[in-house]
């Protein structure tokens, strides 16, 4: 029996925009265990970034909506204050490593100084020690000790990667939020990258919310599997499961669009669009694309059916 | 994804204008402002507009100097307004004329009567009296009497018109004020501690205030002037006009020269509407223009343009603008020109080539050149189309700067010359000493105008900044 | 012209771009395309794969002379089209178009469907305005952005990625070109539209018989699109033969590398470790000597360092710039 790090509980986050109100996170419930890893999978604009940055409280202003509850360890941090927030749960618990973020490395600091910096904000070490710190996480991310003292430009996209992985991991946290951590890299530094994670996870008992847009690669990292569509969590299973016999029709007709390489099979697209966070679709929000959709899925949104050990769906065709 | 691109039709960025408080300001603004000019240039039309300004004192002889605007009666003092009343018109309220010949004796007897109601709280500013006289051998013998409401009937003098149209300033006059002297010794039975001024003395109450010009106040009532004469000669005659001046005139006021600022308050919003529009269009049209070529082609061609534009930014504009202006007595025309010629290669060509740098390597720009676009279209439909949009509230914006321009140009005295505008308008008032004399009015009207210009500019070039570069918006 | 007629022919191509221009110190350059030569047939369809920075958008772009060659030659039925000026090119133009991979970028924002579906037209001077319009409707049609009335006056940004995609397409194929290059033209769009359009160039380009360069990073998508697969490393094609043979059985260390580090989805995956080669690839302003995969390669011998391999055509078909398949 492993034990649940974090939960999720109708988490909501809307924003207020001149368009109307973006629901790009609307009562999303998930457990993550222990060492466990959680892969989030969804279409860009399906809320799946918001939801991490619901969880690791990093808003922007024009938020209209924030609530749920989100336990970690039992304790509801959606409570805690701002300040109390920053200094006990971001970076110190919760880590997040941003999509693009290779980018987003300061040019002008040196990159031992850039990785030792969550510990100079969030754990006021002194400059000695962080260093240090600094120093051991970069080799954990297979970065040598000499690169403690290059600037961003002078290294390559996988070590400018490795480098952010390393600020997220240095505060020694116990989940690890990964957007998109792979999405600027080539095949081969990708499969370096997810090499890395997978040994991380291993040796230091890491759990991750793995946000990614590729079925695909998402089985590289997954425990779990949640699909996202429309603000909203479709289908929860473990790995084995999900990969073999996904239950949700969009869950069923992501994995039937992803080309493979080794297997041979047409993969098909789903028509039309994703829906907008606006003015989403009433009923299921999947019925207008979903083939095998009835009167009632147009009505009423369907809730959460359980299929058993955790299988979690939410579409109609399991109403009992 | 959101691409407001497309809502770059001229409907579509009023529409969302209007959704900008800011938006729905800047536009209420300009439209009063265009709504001003317009009626401006209908109902005085430009020869006239000129003529009025620059005719000199007879044009407007009949108008008090330096007058507030009449609405200012509402927030204080009832100040008086500027009484008129012409014997050519006897018959209308207060004004009789009666002409009695005597044919025995070649002579005739005039009796003009003025009258009129004074409710004010404030003495006119200047009272003058106009006559056309008609004679052929001996000038008419006039004798002029003035009747306050308590029925004190004085003397003021006797008057021999010398030549046919004459006038005749009774506040300057020296026998009028020493018989208003001697009245006033009289009321207050010894000499006035600060003598009164002929208008004042006129319309004092006869009690010890006339003791000095600080504490003397009007007597409210009827107030008549007559005026006595002996014609000589059968076809002669007399006619008189009397101006009571007043304090206050018109919506604007008057300057010192009795001209009516309206005219000029008017006219200035046409003139700095077109100066700063046509100034800051052109201005930034070519610089766009320019830094587009410079930007696109790169290379040699690019060089010698921002070379030459770093030249430009180097040359002090304000001190050469204004040693050309004063070589050259430019007109407000002219003047554009320059400030055109001398801003062609500004700061701006710089900003706008570095958007043209980065919009040139987008995928539509290569698209373009793979079907076979030439340089030409390349630049003109494919380029500046793209940024057109961002550099509009930048010229909008820019547009109060040159319309300032103007006006600090007039100040200087290197404006037009002609031309009514606001600058002239603060740079007579400055010549004057307005704000010295507490004549206030004089420079906040022009004031006034100037930032409501900049206000609706303003207002409209933030509110088209959030709807273009989406970036800005709040949310 | 007969099917099995070359229409482009590319021999020793090269595109160096100079990176400082010295005053006193030779000029540096990225080689990123230094020295591929290929052939391509009439309506035919190849897949150029290779991963960033290895040179194959500059080697499309090159091609359709968006860029200057630096060395080489570009023939086209027979004609060298290497150096002719753009005055000359614009019979080239119309033979040639480009697939953009931003489709949010490549459409300019501020003209209509119709319009942007027309300036190939009128920059080629095609008919009046009456077969502008029917030619428009036509391409609108054949990628089925249908009802026509309905999208030739909107404007781009009313539409979605794909349906920009198709837009684009429709672009390229207004003036029926014979050769078109589509750079990463469904790396942008969403999973579960790629397919699609990838099925649409695919029925396009037999249709039309259409010489079609596929340019992607993505192997796993150029099987739905092409039998026949390029493989670009550091400005140099390592690898030619066909979809299927080359999946199945890679002869370059580097292709070898890319298929290991593509993941299917599969739950198992989570349990191992990917054998693929450390690093990444090499700065083009100063490649490795020799073959330029060396310092990865685990399969290295001497000769690898010390010079560059020829071509080899180990089997009929299949070409390889590798010191492993030298004739024994």
């Amino acid at each position: 029996m492993t034990d649940t790090i974090l939960q999720s509980r109708n988490l909501k986050l809307y924003y207020a925009t001149r368009k109307g109100v973006v629901k790009a996170v609307n009562n999303v419930s998930f457990d993550l265990q222990k060492g466990e890893s959680l892969a989030l999978v969804g279409e860009s604009g399906c809320g799946k970034s918001s939801l991490a940055k619901a969880i690791i409280r990093l808003l922007p202003r024009n938020i209209a909506t924030y609530t749920g509850e989100v336990l970690l360890e039992g304790q509801d941090i959606m409570k805690l204050s701002d300040t109390q927030f920053r200094r006990q749960i971001r970076w110190k618990r919760i880590s997040m490593v941003f999509q693009g973020a290779m980018n987003s490395l300061n040019p002008v600091l040196k990159i031992g100084y850039q990785v030792a910096e969550p510990l100079l904000i969030h754990e006021e070490l002194d400059k000695k020690e962080a260093k240090k710190r600094a120093v051991e996480a970069l080799r954990i991310v297979g970065i040598h000790e000499s690169f403690v003292e290059r600037y961003p430009f002078e290294l390559s996209g996988g070590m400018k990667q490795r480098t952010v992985i390393a600020m997220a991991l240095v505060t020694n946290p116990d989940i690890l939020i990964l957007d998109e951590p792979t999405s600027a890299l080539d095949v081969i530094t990708q499969a370096n990258i997810m090499n890395l994670l997978k040994k991380l996870k291993k040796e230091m008992q890491l759990s991750y919310i793995f946000i990614t847009h590729d079925i695909g690669l998402s089985s590289e990292l997954a425990d779990k599997v949640a699909v996202m569509y429309a603000g909203e969590i479709q289908e929860v299973a473990d790995a084995d499961t999900f990969y073999a016999k996904p239950a949700h029709p969009y869950s069923q007709k992501l994995m039937a669009s992803v080309p493979t390489l080794r297997t041979e099979k047409k993969p098909e697209f789903i028509p039309g669009a994703p829906p907008s966070l606006v003015n989403p679709p009433s009923g299921c929000k999947f019925h207008p694309r979903c083939p095998s959709a009835f009167d009632r899925c147009s009505k009423e949104n369907p809730p959460v059916f359980d299929l058993g050990s955790g299988h979690l769906v939410k579409c109609w065709w399991y109403a009992k | 994804m959101e691409n407001a691109a497309a809502e770059y039709s001229i409907k579509g960025i009023l529409k969302q204008l209007l959704t900008y408080k800011s938006g729905v300001f800047g536009i209420s603004l300009l439209v009063l402002l265009i709504l001003i000019s317009v009626y401006t240039m209908i109902t005085i039309p430009y020869s006239t507009a000129i003529e009025l300004w620059r005719g000199g004192e007879n044009v407007w002889i009949e108008n008090p100097r330096n007058a507030q605007p009449t609405w200012i009666r509402y927030l204080g003092k009832n100040l008086p307004e500027t009484i008129k009343r012409d014997s050519t018109q006897a018959g209308r309220v207060g004004t009789i004329k009666v002409l009695t010949p005597i044919p025995e004796r070649n002579m005739k007897l005039l009796h003009i009567s003025f009258s009129f109601d004074y409710e004010y709280d404030d003495f006119p500013s200047e009272i003058n009296i106009f006559f056309t006289s008609k004679y052929n051998t001996s000038a008419p013998l006039l004798r002029i009497y003035w009747i306050k409401p308590s029925g004190t009937k004085i003397n003021l003098m006797t008057y021999i018109p010398r030549s046919q149209e004459e006038r005749l300033s009774l506040s300057i006059n020296p026998t009028v004020s020493n018989r208003l002297y001697a009245y006033t010794v009289n009321v207050l039975g010894g000499e006035p501690q600060v003598p009164l001024l002929v208008e004042q003395a006129m319309f004092a109450m006869e009690d010890e205030t006339m003791n000095s010009t600080l504490t003397a106040t009007p007597m409210k009532g009827k107030y008549e002037l007559i005026i006595e004469g002996t014609l000589y000669g059968e076809d002669s005659d007399v006619d008189a006009k009397l101006i009571v001046y007043g304090k206050v005139y018109g919506l604007a006021g008057t300057d010192h020269l009795r001209r009516d600022l309206t005219v000029a308050l008017l006219w200035g919003t046409p003139i700095a509407l077109s100066f700063g529009l046509t100034a800051s269009l052109t201005i930034s049209l070519l610089q766009l223009l320019i830094a587009t070529i410079s930007g696109y082609y790169g290379g040699k061609v690019d060089s010698a343009i921002q070379r030459l534009t770093e030249g430009y930014m180097i040359l002090p504009f304000l001190p050469f603008l204004i040693l050309i202006a004063t070589f050259y007595r430019l007109d407000i025309w002219i003047l554009l020109l320059v400030i055109i010629v001398l801003s062609v290669f500004g700061g701006g060509v710089k900003s706008t080539r570095a958007l043209v740098m980065q919009i040139k390597e987008y995928p539509y720009i290569e698209a373009a050149k793979a079907y076979g676009a030439s340089s030409k279209r390349i630049i003109l439909l494919y380029i500046i189309p793209k940024i057109l949009p961002p550099i509009v509230p930048g010229l909008i914006g820019s547009v109060p700067g040159y319309v300032f321009l103007e006006a600090a140009l007039s100040l200087l005295g290197l404006g037009d010359p002609y031309l009514p505008s606001w600058g002239k308008i603060i740079e007579d008032s400055y010549a004057g000493g307005a704000l010295y004399k507490g004549h206030y009015y004089w420079v906040l009207e022009p004031a006034s105008m100037l930032i409501l210009t900049a206000l609706a500019f303003s207002f409209l070039g933030f509110a088209l900044d959030k709807i273009v570069n989406p970036k800005l918006r709040e949310v | 012209m007969s099917e099995d007629e070359e229409l482009l022919e590319v021999e020793n191509l090269r595109k160096w771009f100079e990176l400082r221009k010295g005053l006193f110190s030779s000029p540096l350059y990225v080689k990123a395309v230094d020295g591929v030569s290929f052939k391509l047939k009439k309506g035919e369809a190849i897949s150029l794969v290779g991963e960033s920075g290895s040179g194959k958008t500059t080697l499309g772009k090159t091609i359709l002379r968006l860029y200057e060659p630096t060395g080489g030659t570009i023939k086209i039925k027979g004609r060298d089209i290497t150096h002719l000026k753009s005055n000359e090119l614009m019979w080239y133009r119309r033979e040639t178009a480009l697939i953009e991979q931003d489709p949010y970028g490549a459409l300019p924002s501020f003209f209509s469907i119709h319009r942007i579906l027309e300036e190939p037209l009128i920059i080629h001077k095609f008919g009046n305005a009456e077969e502008r319009r029917k030619r428009v409707r036509e391409v609108l049609e054949e990628v089925r952005l249908t009802p026509i009335e309905d999208f030739a006056p909107k404007y781009p940004h009313m539409l979605s990625g794909g349906q920009l995609q198709r837009v684009a397409i429709a672009r390229a194929l207004t003036l029926r070109p014979e050769l078109v290059v589509a750079d990463e033209p469904v790396s942008m769009l969403d999973a579960s539209v790629r397919i699609e359009i990838l099925n649409l160039l695919r029925e396009l380009q037999e249709k039309r018989k259409i010489s079609f360069i596929y340019i992607t990073h993505d192997l796993t998508t150029t099987k739905y699109f092409s039998e026949k697969l390029f493989i670009m490393y550091a400005g140099k094609i390592v690898e030619i033969g066909d979809m299927l043979k080359v999946v199945h059985n890679p002869l370059h260390p580097y292709t070898e590398a890319l298929l290991k580090a593509i993941p299917d989805p599969d739950p198992r995956n989570r349990e191992i470790l990917r054998d693929v080669p450390p690093g990444e690839p090499p700065n083009l302003v100063n490649p490795p000597s020799g073959c330029r995969f060396h310092p990865r390669c685990p399969y290295k011998m001497d000769i690898c360092q010390k010079e560059e391999p020829p071509v080899f055509e180990p089997e009929n078909g299949r070409f390889v710039l590798c010191w492993l398949h030298a004739k024994k």
